[in-house]
């Protein structure tokens, strides 16, 4: 793919500088292109505008006390973030968390699920030029966030998956509000559909755009949704099942190539749509076999787990949101990865942006759902 | 605007006052009520676009300045007006600062031929049609004016894009009007309304399928001509933070948007002339409409009205869907719109036979294709109340928020 | 053949999900918009529309802070700074400082689950928008409190959610809150309508029902103040219901109230007479707010650094206590200014033009000499008369915030004091000219 090139008819090459500051770069990346004209022959990301190094500040802190700082590593999605440290820290010290917790937790990433891809197709539709699509998902999302809210405390950042089970309990009726909501997203993702993912422009401007068939996404280490969209049936989820989603019946949504060829923009932006529905029969039945029983699991104040190291994987709304950590047996991790959709996602981009127009460059980008903190953590 | 004339000619000499006195005043006052009206079209259009626009996405939009923030448009152009004036550079500097006046006015000229009511119009050009689609194309040069001039990647780009967008559009904009012209047998906009009825069976859009489709023609690459989304491509905000206007700021800026949304206004208005029956009363003959000054007030009026809605159609349509991308824009201009026209001006021409051979035919046809178009107005309302329905929501009529 | 099909396929797809889509935009413009108006049209402030769990700036009630330092050492990011101190008497301990700087906070709510006694606290409050970053640091402290005791069975008193922190928060650039303030807030009584004792009335009954309404546990204070209840005007109708912000402001009075035996105590009505130790004190008898309950003699008496405190002549002490009996925004002032100072209460607001020049200088104030080791903060402090009758023209709940804010650089303009006039206009220029040469500010 690498070796392919654009001819020119023998003109000069322009050097376009899209970002950090672009209105569809999703975030501060900066893309450096390099193009004849419309047509790109390759577009460079540059990464690490967002940095924070929440890595290192893993190792200096208690383990219970990441947990705010994981909520910063994927903003739209912080609960998956949350999740995957728990889980790794829960296996490191061999805590069992209890099975009213593990629902919850199901509860609000699914819940978080939707929100994410809510953003993820609005705001590829807005970079394909509609905006109203993306005011129209984000009044769904701001329902979660209203949800969320009432049983985390916080609208993005929830802190609420902790070590050894969640922060608290569902609130008296919040299983009711929950619910009603998930009742009435269905029509309103009917609508949606209606509005844009129909849309023949829309279709042609995504359809055929940056194919990734199954055999790259593989090698580029993509995850998630983009990896189903090229037609690999993947999920964490089902596949190594965690939590208690073996519990559940649903299905994993793989690219079919509806309006084009597996593996292209359109696929990527339906398996979101798809999933939502999915995320939706999960919800209804974990809201349904909620059990009861504490939320949190008996632990001690300063958590010394054991010498050894552990790698824990969520499925996130951005795909395998991984953990790997060490411990030395003290209070504080020994060192601590985390292995992020996004980032794989970005490093494909160089590679598949030749022959692309710029245009279609955006809808590349969005087409993969990059969050740029998860790229940079 | 001789008509008008001869309500004033005669309490003057007409061989005196007329050539030195009355017609230079006439021509400043319809220039002054030209720039005038069109500005605050401009301005008002593009405070309603807002409100519009966030109704469309479950928002209020701007209404805190004046009652329902109608004063919104004079507070943006304030703000931009003390902006300083920037100038890149690296920029062209004179190209640069002249560039928004083409684009100004290439779109303003055009109330020069905008019939109103049979006495009111600017001139009566016999070559209507053509003036219309010539003035238009200052614009383009003023977009790439602005685009090269300053000195931006990106505003380069917008400025190529507009170029390749609005001369390919050219063509197929005289195709549809072409069409119209055929059956009406002149290129004067007047001309046209005159052919028409005021019945809408009797509108140019009616006539014949040939005008049907050159109706939707017309309409979709008025709109690519006039930078509109779905073909906002100069501008794409997504791909080119802003296109051709990427360096400019303050006023200039404000002069771009300005010939934008007046634009608006001069797309609705000519569909309107040349399809929907311009100022043409339902039941009134030209004649009995030239000679009542009430009736030429209401045909003004009408039309007026019909292109708001046209207006109203065109934000509609911005805020519905996405852009195409600039192949796609070209595949549409001369796979789809360029035959398309050639197929209709044939068409056009074999239905002059039609209607004289067969005038019975042809009246049949015109009223099914009324049908048709009311039809397609139901259809969108009964559309939409299934959406509330669908959608477990209420019928919410209150408009001021 | 298949490719003209294709061809008007793609035509006849175009128009069927364009017609769609627009079905769908148009359909909106016929259903209520989602979106509320805020801040100032929304059918009830926001604040109330937020979940109970809801994490907003922090607050802390010193009052019941034990002092364990628990939420200090949970805080990931070190936002929270407290210091321990002897008490002046040397038995037990004092929180000196405490310090939350809203500015790093991220919102955790650590800090707020390892509090025993729920004194450290996430508001619904989410407006913190500041001029200076150096204001967003909030001093829960002013004068050293002993830590709260924890005793079994008994639930320690919780004032209501917020009320701590609005006054400390800059209200200044709160535009919204005064917004809401005009719309949703009973205004005030006029100052010269209602007599003191139908105020005080008023406020006894709005006590009481907060009382019931809380149903709130004998508290160690409730139970101190029992003795000197016979005192009061007229009992109260739930004994142990005490409205905790009462006993915070009561316990900040008790700083600067003489220590008098509770049934020596005057009719609450009437200001208190300066005593001896007061007379000390370079700072001139200030009229006071009356106190509303007795409460504030008995936790005097059980608390004897507080005499200590009175008694050592810092005039910074003085202005500190006098700053926070001004009562928050919203209550009415209740002060008999006539007791004190030789002036009708006006039936309008003057401007503050008017005030400065029918009011050149708090009549016998004599400003503090100058100590250039304080921290900038105490100096501005003690330029100002810091009475508790002021009009409030600078638009700061308090002294305290006026100065904070101006030796923060956060206020630009010197000249607010209403009741220091000119003189104190001027001394805070000196200070602030001074303060531009010599960077000493001390926020922390």
């Amino acid at each position: 793919m690498n070796e392919q090139t654009v001819d020119t008819f023998g003109n000069e090459m322009m050097t376009l500088n899209m970002g950090p500051q672009h209105p569809s770069t999703h975030g501060v990346i900066r893309f450096v292109v390099t193009s004849d004209g419309e047509i790109m022959q390759k577009a460079v990301p540059h990464v690490g505008y967002l940095h924070r190094g929440i890595e290192k500040i893993a190792e200096g802190i208690p383990w219970q006390s990441f947990t705010p700082y994981t909520d910063r590593v994927d903003y739209l999605a912080a609960m998956f973030a949350n999740h995957g440290w728990a889980m790794a820290v829960e296996r490191l010290a061999g805590i069992e968390v209890p099975p009213r917790a593990e629902y919850i937790r199901v509860i609000a990433s699914e819940l978080n699920r939707i929100a994410s891809h809510l953003v993820a197709v609005g705001a590829m539709a807005m970079d394909i030029g509609a905006f109203t699509p993306f005011l129209h998902g984000i009044r769904e999302r701001e329902k979660i966030n209203d949800l969320m809210e009432e049983l985390c405390g916080q609208r993005l950042t929830y802190n609420f998956v902790r070590v050894g089970g969640v922060s608290s309990d569902l609130t008296p009726g919040w299983d009711k509000k929950a619910l009603a909501f998930i009742e009435a997203l269905g029509p309103l993702l009917d609508e949606f559909n209606r509005l844009i993912t129909g849309n023949e422009i829309l279709v042609k401007r995504c359809a055929d755009v940056a194919v990734i068939d199954p055999r790259t996404a593989k090698s580029f280490g993509l995850v998630g949704p983009n990896l189903r969209a090229s037609g690999v049936d993947w999920d964490l989820r089902r596949d190594q099942p965690y939590s208690v989603y073996d519990k559940f019946e649903f299905r994993v949504c793989t690219g079919k190539g509806w309006r084009g060829r597996v593996g292209d923009s359109y696929d990527r932006f339906v398996v979101r749509v798809d999933e939502m529905i999915e995320s939706v029969k999960i919800l209804k039945q974990a809201l349904g076999g909620i059990p009861e029983g504490p939320v949190m699991a008996k632990l001690s104040k300063k958590l010394k787990p054991p010498k050894g190291e552990v790698y824990a994987a969520v499925e996130s709304a951005r795909g395998e949101l991984g953990y790997y950590v060490v411990s030395d047996g003290g209070e504080q991790p020994y060192r601590a990865k985390i292995r992020t959709g996004s980032f794989a996602a970005l490093s494909a981009i160089e590679a598949l942006s030749c022959g692309l127009m710029i245009a279609d460059l955006v809808v590349l980008i969005a087409s993969f759902d990059v969050v740029a903190p998860e790229i940079d953590r | 605007m001789s008509e008008l004339f001869t309500f004033i000619q005669g309490r003057w000499d007409p061989a005196v006052t007329y050539p030195q006195i009355v017609w230079p005043a006439l021509v400043v006052a319809y220039g002054v009520f030209a720039v005038t009206f069109a500005s605050l079209f401009a301005g008002i259009t593009s405070w309603y676009e807002r409100r519009v626009a966030g109704r469309m996405q479950c928002r209020i939009g701007p209404n805190r300045v004046g009652p329902q923030g109608v004063l919104q448009w004079l507070a943006d152009g304030f703000k931009a007006f003390l902006k300083e004036d920037l100038v890149p550079k690296e920029a062209d500097g004179i190209l640069y600062r002249i560039a928004p006046y083409p684009v100004f006015v290439g779109v303003f000229c055009t109330w020069v031929i905008l019939p109103y009511a049979p006495a009111v119009v600017g001139a009566d050009l016999n070559v209507g049609v053509v003036f219309l689609m010539a003035i238009t194309a200052l614009v383009v040069a003023g977009i790439i004016m602005g685009g090269w001039a300053s000195n931006s990647k990106w505003a380069l780009l917008g400025g190529v894009r507009s170029a390749a967008q609005m001369v390919s559009y050219e063509i197929p904009v005289g195709f549809a009007l072409l069409t119209a012209v055929i059956p009406a047998g002149t290129l004067s906009l007047q001309g046209i309304i005159a052919a028409q009825g005021g019945a809408p069976w009797n509108w140019m859009v009616f006539h014949s399928p040939a005008t049907f489709i050159a109706f939707f023609v017309y309409f979709t690459a008025a709109l690519a001509e006039g930078n509109r989304t779905p073909f906002d491509l100069p501008e794409a905000e997504s791909e080119l933070v802003a296109g051709y206007n990427t360096e400019y700021s303050g006023m200039r800026f404000i002069w771009f948007f300005f010939a934008e949304w007046a634009n608006l206004y001069v797309i609705g208005a000519v569909v309107a002339a040349v399809f929907l029956g311009g100022w043409r009363l339902p039941g009134v003959g030209i004649e009995q409409q030239a000679a009542s000054l009430w009736l030429q007030f209401a045909g003004a009026c009408l039309f007026v009205l019909k292109a708001l809605v046209l207006v109203n159609v065109i934000i509609w349509l911005r805020w519905t869907l996405p852009r195409l991308r600039v192949d796609q824009l070209m595949i549409m201009c001369w796979k789809y719109l360029v035959p398309a026209g050639m197929v209709l001006v044939v068409v056009a021409v074999f239905w002059v036979f039609v209607e004289r051979g067969m005038p019975g035919f042809a009246r049949w046809v015109a009223f099914l294709l009324c049908a048709t178009g009311f039809f397609l107005v139901g259809l969108m309302f009964w559309r939409a109340w299934y959406n509330i329905k669908y959608g477990g929501d209420r019928l919410y009529l209150k408009f001021m928020v | 053949m298949a490719d003209f099909g294709q061809y008007l396929a793609n035509i006849k797809n175009s128009a069927v999900s364009i017609f769609e889509g627009m079905a769908v935009t148009f359909s909106w413009m016929f259903r209520r918009p989602t979106t509320i108006q805020y801040p100032d049209r929304s059918e009830k402030p926001v604040r109330d529309m937020i979940p109970e769990r809801s994490r907003g700036v922090l607050e802390v009630d010193v009052k019941t802070c034990i002092g364990d330092l628990q939420c200090q050492r949970v805080c990931p990011i070190g936002v929270i700074l407290i210091e321990m101190d002897k008490a002046p008497d040397g038995k037990g301990r004092v929180i000196k400082r405490f310090d939350i700087d809203v500015s790093k906070c991220m919102y955790c709510g650590f800090c707020t689950e390892v509090c025993p006694t729920n004194a450290m606290r996430h508001t619904h409050e989410f407006e913190g928008c500041s001029r200076d970053i150096r204001n967003l640091v909030l001093h829960f402290v002013d004068e050293p409190v002993p830590p709260y005791k924890l005793q079994k069975d008994v639930t320690p008193p919780t004032p209501p959610l917020g009320e701590i922190l609005r006054t400390r928060v800059l209200r200044k650039w709160d535009a919204s809150y005064r917004a809401w303030e005009s719309k949703y807030v009973p205004p005030p009584p006029a100052p010269g309508g209602g007599s003191a004792e139908a105020q005080k009335g008023k406020e006894k009954k709005a006590e009481a029902q907060k009382a019931e309404e809380k149903k709130a546990e004998g508290t160690v204070e409730a139970a101190a103040e029992q003795p000197s209840r016979p005192a009061a005007p007229e009992p109260l109708p739930v004994p142990e219901g005490i409205r905790a912000g009462d006993i915070l402001e009561a316990v900040e009075k008790a700083k600067s109230i003489p220590p008098a035996k509770a049934p020596e105590s005057p009719a609450p009505v009437v200001a208190v007479p300066p005593p001896e130790e007061k007379a000390a004190a370079p700072a001139p008898p200030e009229p006071e707010v009356p106190p509303k309950d007795h409460v504030v003699e008995a936790i005097h008496e059980e608390q004897p650094w507080t005499k200590q405190l009175v008694k050592t002549p810092e005039p910074e002490v003085v202005h500190g206590n006098v700053d926070l009996t001004a009562e928050p925004l919203r209550v009415p002032e209740t002060t008999d200014r006539s007791a004190a100072v030789d002036m009708e209460p006006k039936a309008e607001k003057p401007s503050r033009r008017e005030v400065q020049e029918a009011v050149p200088e708090k009549p016998g104030f004599v400003p503090p000499p100058d100590e250039p080791d304080r921290p900038m903060l105490d100096r501005v402090l003690a330029a100002m008369p810091g009475v508790a009758d002021c009009e409030g023209f600078c638009g700061y709940p308090s002294c305290r915030g006026y100065a904070n804010a101006l030796s923060s650089g956060g206020e630009f303009e010197h000249d607010l004091c209403d009741r220091g006039g000119k003189g104190s206009a001027d001394r805070i220029a000196l200070l602030l000219r001074k303060m531009k040469k010599k960077e000493t500010v001390k926020t922390e």
